[in-house]
């Protein structure tokens, strides 16, 4: 009671409130009452219930029997029973020794528990802009990653599968790209850790797409996921809170009988699209054809010979399987929960030599020590093997995929002439690999080691007033082996190359939080929150490579065997942030809710006097359904409007950029008669920034939540604005300073849009036991970048994307392709690009401009313009679930409309000089004189046009059958007999049918994923699986 | 007492304090301290410092190691000014900026012109450093002047190259310059380099510095070719002639001896960038070129003992015919055919340059650890006697001319007029400096280039390409950079 006085020294309303506590909680006669409660669905004891006595802290839970007994005032008191996931009811007990209580469980959404940063609110309370997705929807999808099931799920939030790798990243965009060159992937929050997902600081890399960081979670492991999306959801978290964030809470006990769950799969996989590309005698009729309109001689004498030849996609692509295994122990008592797991999870790549395997582990544990401390864990342990290959775009030889689809389908994949029997040479181009040899020859295996987890205790302090530390580690090694040995074209001039590197990463993370939580009386609810957070990140690398191994046996194994050992490389980063948070949850008659809330940040960094930032934000909503007017509306069952208002920030770039530093870099060699001298330098790395900050994100949601028709149609409708000042942008400066680029707060960036998801329940017959249920959601996002701080656009020399002030991110500039020249004479009248002397049968390019304006006569810089964009006019997930007894179908589709892609593979597939091979569609149907084209050039040897144009650009839009799967529950009176509680046994198929104009393998390819602006380019990209599952769940 | 200036935060103080974490200060928890690497405001204090500074320029003449580029003479410089004229054609497949340079129809995109832009900032940008950093520095001083000296040299030797290949070019001369400057004018770069060069002619002559590094004599032939190049003829003889008549350099007996890999830093060498690994000393991002580059992939396939040579570049019909069959310069320069390794002849159908490969020293040709010769002492006597004879001296003009001519096995000539004076200079530069990146400045300084590249490839040269374009990415980002006409 003290406390209670010493926190409302001067309100009168609090001692009212302390003197009706004492007086109830000192009647003068007292009863014992008893009772048990149970479930409703089957009538099971529900362990650790609290039963209170109303208007009053005195209570107590039920035991493991679902027992209870209290002593009550005697006179007619009003018990209340919560638990967690159940209605709570309220029981009028008169002159009862004992009750029996039945709780129901509670599907209605308004009274679900969300959890947000830093605690949970019923979805009644909240003021900002949260999507839930539960464990459910995130199982139908095999996959190694819980961001990649993630995809079409929640409204506002776009999740590209950039590629196929096991194991890969994906790219999460929440409500659109906000910055340019910081990260714009949102902030990972498990169980209270801010986790680093920052790919460059948590992977080590190697050969092939790099591993995600979050394929280390056991996606099984997790209970729901929240996104939060607007700025009075995220500003609690910041600086790091401008790209959403993304909480993902993990399973824990309940109170109750233990349960035994068992869970597997077993699949495979195949390609779920292969390109149509010449056969043997095909190319060779090209390879001739182009010969010979260059003025040489043909070279294969008798193409029709050859046949079909090699299909190289064939040979590298492999149907794969997938497994996973999971045992999940989960339970408890009144005082102690606990929740174990351990997983296994296996998959092959669909491209020969690539896999991904990974064993998990997890124990939460709660226990109450007494009726003020709970102490309890939350600890997991992953550890992921995984074999890569090669993909995209490479250096010195593309990577597999780019190799197949242009190797010259004549040779066949096996040479007995050459070391270990590989065709070596494509012999019409230099740069070509056999990609076979290349997939299967060259290895690079990674594993790494993850323990991520914390320990925590929360005291209460008084009623309502508690008091909870926390302190976790997220500790991560990796470590990386490549080989590749002597006989690889890759590594002609290494002469075969080997690397070990390793990586080891800690976070660590110190959060203080004093919550209180109190109904001050009928009207007035709040809830306060105060934190302060310590968090620090380092890690250390260490790689080593060499060349030139004569003997290939001991493969990376012995480095020291290399005749040309490489200077070994090894780095160290640190960041460290200390933040200040807080935020006011006040509610008045439950209608009027308002939320303020805000964090100070602290980083290290940015420069000195720039290191403290603040974002505040606010939030109002008004349940309109509450209202004395809306009384009579029978239908509307709930109707809340929202509106909030914020800044957040983004300081997700690499450490020490405000520091002019300086490394040694340059070496070399003065050569004599008497030898050699070596010489080393120490030069600036970088040029620094000296007054660097984060980038500020300001941000306006409007939102309202409607529910109608007992709750059978729900709609979330959101419309956002976020505009981003202070853009951390890589800025081009002139290389008259010694260096390319660097980093300015330069610049804005605005997203605005709208988020939409609908839920219905289209029919619910309970009588037959069919019901079919159905969920929408539905995204558009505009992006634009409103200031560039500079004249001109920022060419950032890949596919053609640029940044253009009054353009998205993601905006593709190049020529304009205008169809192929039918006549010479044409050709010579036309206008071309300088330098090219096209005839018949040659590309057209635009001429749209010149130095005044108007076309000038010829193609040059003046006629490139912007001829595309990635970005979507807006993205669509819709999932159906359809029961009926104890058979449920569900069928997923998601789709993006409106967005391109840069195909750059066609640089080669259309390229009809007989130098690769190439698409059938271009090859079959290129210019000739009798059979003149608008569209593929004729073949020829010498060809040399390649410029970035209008032809590169596709339209990607896609609708794709994500998921089916049907399955079935076998019947409780079936299973009874055998002491098992559930068994649900499912067939399920992904990324079955993809209906796209998008001639690649998959139209959502992002050969950059890993970066910000570079955006839908598709450049040998690891392709799509098609995945083919049979599953059971079986619960004791 | 100590004056406290910090206003103090007392609530995060006592945060910490309550939290008794392992953080001796909430400061300095927020303060970055890389191990990895060192901070500016550390460094350029020591000797070591400002040897390390003046290093750092060097190695970007050679291929620096750790960049995705090389430097600036380990093959685009040199490859672009033998393209860009009538000695070379390409022959590197899918390499678009070489063919443009080979037919003259390239532009302001061509990543040739970039990258050579690029690094010769770069080292400019380390030469300011030095010359701005390295005075401060407490340390002997004969050893400071002399390292400032050598960052000047090299300071006006890559002005040289701009001013040639891009006229008004920006002239960045300071550590802090100007993020987007304006271009200087002509007149004004040259007299920067010549400024620059006359200070660096104050460092110690060759055998007196570590060989490789810049001389005296070094200082005195460049300044020469300036003043060549603007035509003040009477500067140019007197630093050519300050450079013969020091008595440290000479020609080697034969043209072949000059590319032995015995004879690098040696007398005929006067200034000369260095490659190769030590001996594994040092990991290059990649040796030289010379051989990859120029020598035929058919040797790799007939020579076992041959790795990774790539043909890439070729000499013109027009060049091979430029000697006569006398001229010993022709078949230490060229490959025309080969023996395999059963000694039957292998007959090419391209003119290949052999001339950098050493093949006793260093038979598998992968290596290429020649030096690529920016000046050397032939290049002094034929840069004093076109100056000579631009003065109306013949005699002496003839002399200098003949010393060349007779080391290559060839006759004395005698020429009287100024005309006839000019092409045969010319003429001999042509044979004496293959692959050297000479030709286009030579066509260039003498107005040849039309002509030339006409007889040779029979491309019609318009005049502007006697000036290369600005680099557009450059002029992207930099809005203060005009473009040189035509392009």
């Amino acid at each position: 009671m003290m406390i209670g006085i010493a926190l409302y020294p001067h309100s009168q309303e609090a001692q009212a409130h302390v003197s009706e506590v004492f007086l109830k909680i000192n009647p003068m006669p007292e009863r014992l009452v008893a009772g048990k409660v149970v479930t409703q669905e089957d009538g099971v004891p529900l362990i650790g219930v609290s039963v209170m006595i109303k208007g009053s802290s005195a209570g107590t839970v039920t035991d493991t029997n679902g027992d209870f007994s209290l002593s009550i005032p005697d006179n007619e008191t009003v018990l209340v029973f919560s638990y967690l996931g159940y209605t709570t009811k309220e029981v009028t007990v008169k002159d009862e020794r004992t009750l029996n209580v039945v709780l129901a469980q509670n599907n209605q959404e308004l009274s679900q528990i969300v959890v947000i940063g830093y605690g949970t609110t019923r979805k009644s309370d909240l003021t900002g802009s949260v999507s839930s997705i539960k464990s459910e929807e995130l199982k139908a999808v095999p996959v190694t990653s819980f961001d990649q099931a993630l995809q079409g799920r929640a409204a506002g939030v776009q999740v590209t599968q950039t590629t196929g790798a096991p194991g890969g990243e994906t790219n999460i965009r929440i409500r659109g790209t906000s910055s340019v060159n910081a990260s714009s992937e949102p902030l990972y929050v498990i169980d209270g850790m801010l986790v680093n997902s920052n790919g460059s600081e948590m992977s080590i890399g190697g050969r092939g797409p790099r591993i995600g960081a979050l394929s280390t979670i056991n996606p099984g492991d997790i209970e729901s996921i929240e996104v939060l999306k607007d700025a009075s959801a995220t500003a609690i978290y910041g600086s790091r809170g401008a790209n959403g964030v993304i909480l993902i809470t993990t399973k824990r006990g309940k109170a109750g009988k233990g349960s035994v769950t068992f869970e597997s799969y077993y699949g495979v996989q195949e390609v779920a699209n292969k390109l149509d590309l010449l056969n043997a005698t095909q190319f060779a009729e090209l390879v001739n054809d182009a010969a010979i309109n260059a003025g040489r001689v043909p070279v294969y004498v008798n193409p029709g010979a050859l046949g079909e030849g090699t299909d190289w996609q064939e040979e590298l692509f492999q149907v794969a399987p997938i497994a996973n295994y999971q045992l999940s122990l989960t339970g408890g008592d009144t005082k102690t929960r606990y929740a174990v797991s351990g997983g296994y999870f296996t998959q092959d790549g669909i491209v020969i030599g690539s896999d991904f395997e990974r064993y998990s582990f997890r124990v939460n544990l709660d226990t109450e020590i007494n009726d003020k401390l709970t102490i309890g864990n939350n600890l997991s342990y992953n550890r992921l093997s995984s074999n890569g290959v090669l993909t995209g775009p490479g250096t010195i030889i593309p990577g597999v995929i780019s190799n197949a689809i242009q190797f010259n389908p004549i040779a066949p994949v096996y040479d007995p002439n050459e070391v270990l029997g590989y065709t070596y040479e494509h012999y019409l181009k230099t740069n070509i690999a056999n990609p076979v040899a290349e997939a299967r020859e060259y290895e690079s295996n990674t594993t790494t080691s993850r323990i991520l987890g914390n320990v925590f205790a929360q005291y209460k302090i008084t009623e309502g007033l508690s008091f909870r530390t926390s302190f976790g580690i997220d500790g991560l090694t990796s470590k990386s082996n490549t080989f590749g040995p002597d006989f690889l074209k890759r590594t002609q001039s290494s002469k075969g190359e080997a690397g070990v590197s390793t990586l080891e990463a800690l976070t660590w993370l110190n959060t203080n939080t004093l919550t209180y939580d109190r109904e001050i009386n009928e009207r007035n609810k709040v809830n306060v929150l105060a934190g302060f957070e310590l968090q620090k990140f380092r890690n250390e690398s260490l790689s080593a490579f060499a060349f030139d191994f004569p003997d290939p046996r001991t493969r990376w194994h012995n480095l020291g065997a290399a005749q040309n050992p490489q200077n070994p490389g090894n780095g160290e980063l640190q960041w460290s942030m200390m933040s200040y948070f807080g935020r006011v949850n006040y509610s008045l008659n439950d209608k009027y809710l308002f939320t303020v809330s805000g964090r100070v940040d602290g980083s290290s960094k940015f420069a000195e006097g720039n290191k403290y930032g603040f974002f505040p934000s606010g939030a109002f909503a008004w349940r309109i359904s509450d209202e004395e007017f809306m009384k009579g509306i029978d239908f509307i069952n709930d109707l809340k409007l929202r509106f909030s208002y914020g800044w957040t920030g983004n300081q997700s770039i690499s450490p020490y950029q405000s520091l002019a530093l300086i490394s040694p870099f340059g070496e070399g060699v003065f050569n004599s008669a008497a030898g050699f001298e070596v010489f080393r330098g120490q030069e600036p790395v970088s040029y620094p920034n000296r007054d660097l900050k984060w980038e500020t994100t300001e941000q306006a949601n409007i939102g309202v939540d409607l529910s109608v028709l007992e709750g059978r149609v729900g709609l979330t409708a959101e419309v956002y604005q976020k505009n981003t000042v202070d853009l951390l942008l890589g800025t081009p400066i002139p290389y008259t300073t010694g260096f390319g680029s660097t980093l300015l707060n330069v610049g804005n960036v605005q997203n605005r849009g709208l988020d939409l998801a609908l839920n219905t329940v289209n029919f619910d017959n309970t009588e037959n036991r069919l019901s079919w249920n159905t969920s929408l959601n539905f995204s558009i996002n505009r992006n634009k970048i409103t200031n560039l701080a500079r004249e001109g656009d920022i060419n950032l020399g890949f596919g053609g994307n640029i940044l253009r002030e009054g353009e998205p991110i993601g905006t593709f500039y190049g020529y304009v392709f205008d169809g192929i020249f039918q006549t010479d004479d044409e050709a010579s009248a036309s206008p071309v690009i300088v330098g090219q002397q096209p005839a018949a049968g040659d590309r057209r390019y635009k001429d749209i401009s010149g130095p005044e304006g108007t076309p000038d006569g010829v193609v040059n810089d003046f006629d490139r313009t912007v001829i595309g964009s990635s970005q979507p006019a807006f993205t669509w997930g819709l999932n159906n679930e359809v029961a009926f007894h104890d058979f449920s179908l569900s069928f997923f589709f998601q789709g993006s409309e409106g967005n391109e892609l840069v195909n750059m593979n066609l640089i080669n597939l259309e390229n009809v000089n007989g130098q690769q091979n190439v698409l059938a569609e271009a090859g079959l149907n290129r210019w000739t004189p009798q059979n003149p084209s608008n569209r593929y050039a004729r073949a020829l040897a010498t060809s040399t046009d390649n410029v970035f144009s209008s032809r590169f650009v596709e339209d990607a839009s896609y609708i794709r059958l994500k998921n089916v799967t049907l399955s079935y529950n076998l019947p409780a009176t079936v299973l009874q007999g055998i002491g098992i509680s559930n068994l649900r046994v499912y067939a399920s198929g992904s990324n079955l049918w993809t209906l796209t104009d998008y001639s690649g393998y998959d139209p959502e390819a992002n050969a950059y994923g890993y970066t910000t602006n570079l955006v839908g380019v598709d450049d040998g990209n690891y392709p799509q699986a098609k995945t083919y599952t049979m599953g059971l769940n079986l619960t004791f | 007492m100590k004056k406290i200036n910090k206003s103090i935060n007392w609530s995060r103080i006592g945060i910490c304090l309550l939290l008794g974490l392992t953080i001796t200060s909430c400061d300095d928890f927020l303060t970055e301290d890389p191990k990895d690497r060192v901070a500016q405001n550390n460094y350029y204090q020591t000797e070591q410092d400002a040897i390390a500074a003046v290093n750092s320029i060097y190695a970007y003449l050679g291929s620096y190691s750790t960049g995705s580029t090389a430097g600036i003479y380990h093959s685009t410089f040199w490859i672009t000014t033998g393209l860009a004229s009538d000695n070379m054609q390409n022959n590197q497949l899918g390499a678009l900026q070489n063919d443009q340079l080979a037919t003259f129809t390239y532009n302001a995109e061509n990543s040739n012109l970039l990258e050579i832009w690029q690094m010769h900032y770069k080292t400019i940008s380390l030469a300011n450093i030095a010359i701005e950093r390295i005075p401060n520095i407490a340390m002997d001083e004969t050893l400071k002047n002399r390292l400032v000296n050598e960052a000047k040299f090299l300071r006006g030797l890559l002005y040289f190259n701009l001013v040639r290949m891009y006229g008004k070019v920006p002239l960045l001369l300071t550590e802090d310059g100007p993020i987007t400057p304006g271009v200087a004018e002509v007149d004004e770069i040259y007299a920067q380099i010549i400024s620059d060069l006359t200070d660096a002619e104050a460092l110690p002559p060759d055998g007196q510095i570590q060989e490789g590094r810049a001389t005296r004599g070094a200082a005195k032939s460049l300044l020469a070719k300036v003043y060549l190049t603007v035509e003040d003829y009477e500067k140019a003889s007197t630093k050519a002639l300050e450079v013969i008549e020091s008595g440290n350099y000479m020609l080697w007996e034969n043209f072949a001896d000059v590319f032995k890999l015995s004879s690098r830093g040696g007398k005929e060498a006067i200034f000369s960038v260095g490659f190769g690994d030590a001996g594994g000393a040092i990991s290059f991002w990649e040796v030289g070129q010379f051989n990859v580059r120029l020598l035929p992939a058919e040797l790799s396939t007939a020579r076992a003992s041959v790795s990774n040579t790539q043909g890439w570049q070729v000499a013109t019909q027009d060049l091979y015919d430029a000697f006569t069959p006398d001229d010993e310069r022709r078949d230490v320069t060229f490959m025309t055919e080969f023996l395999d390794d059963n000694g039957n002849t292998v007959t090419l159908d391209k003119i290949y340059i052999q001339k950098y490969w050493d093949s006793e020293a260093e038979p598998a040709a992968n290596d290429s650890e020649n030096d690529f010769p920016v000046i050397r002492y032939a290049d002094v006597l034929l840069i004093y006697a076109e100056a000579q004879a631009a003065l109306g001296h013949f005699d002496e003009a003839n002399d200098y001319l003949n010393m060349v001519r007779n080391r290559a096995n060839l006759p004395d000539v005698n020429i009287d007029n100024i005309a006839d004076f000019k092409q045969t200079v010319l003429l001999e530069r042509r044979k004496e400096f293959v692959a050297e990146g000479q030709r286009w400045f030579d066509l260039v300084r003498t107005g040849e280039l039309q002509e030339k590249v006409q007889e040779a490839k029979g491309i019609n040269v318009a005049p502007f390409y006697s000036l290369f374009p600005v680099p557009q990415r450059e002029r992207l980002a930099n809005p203060n950079l005009p473009q040189n006409t035509g392009y």
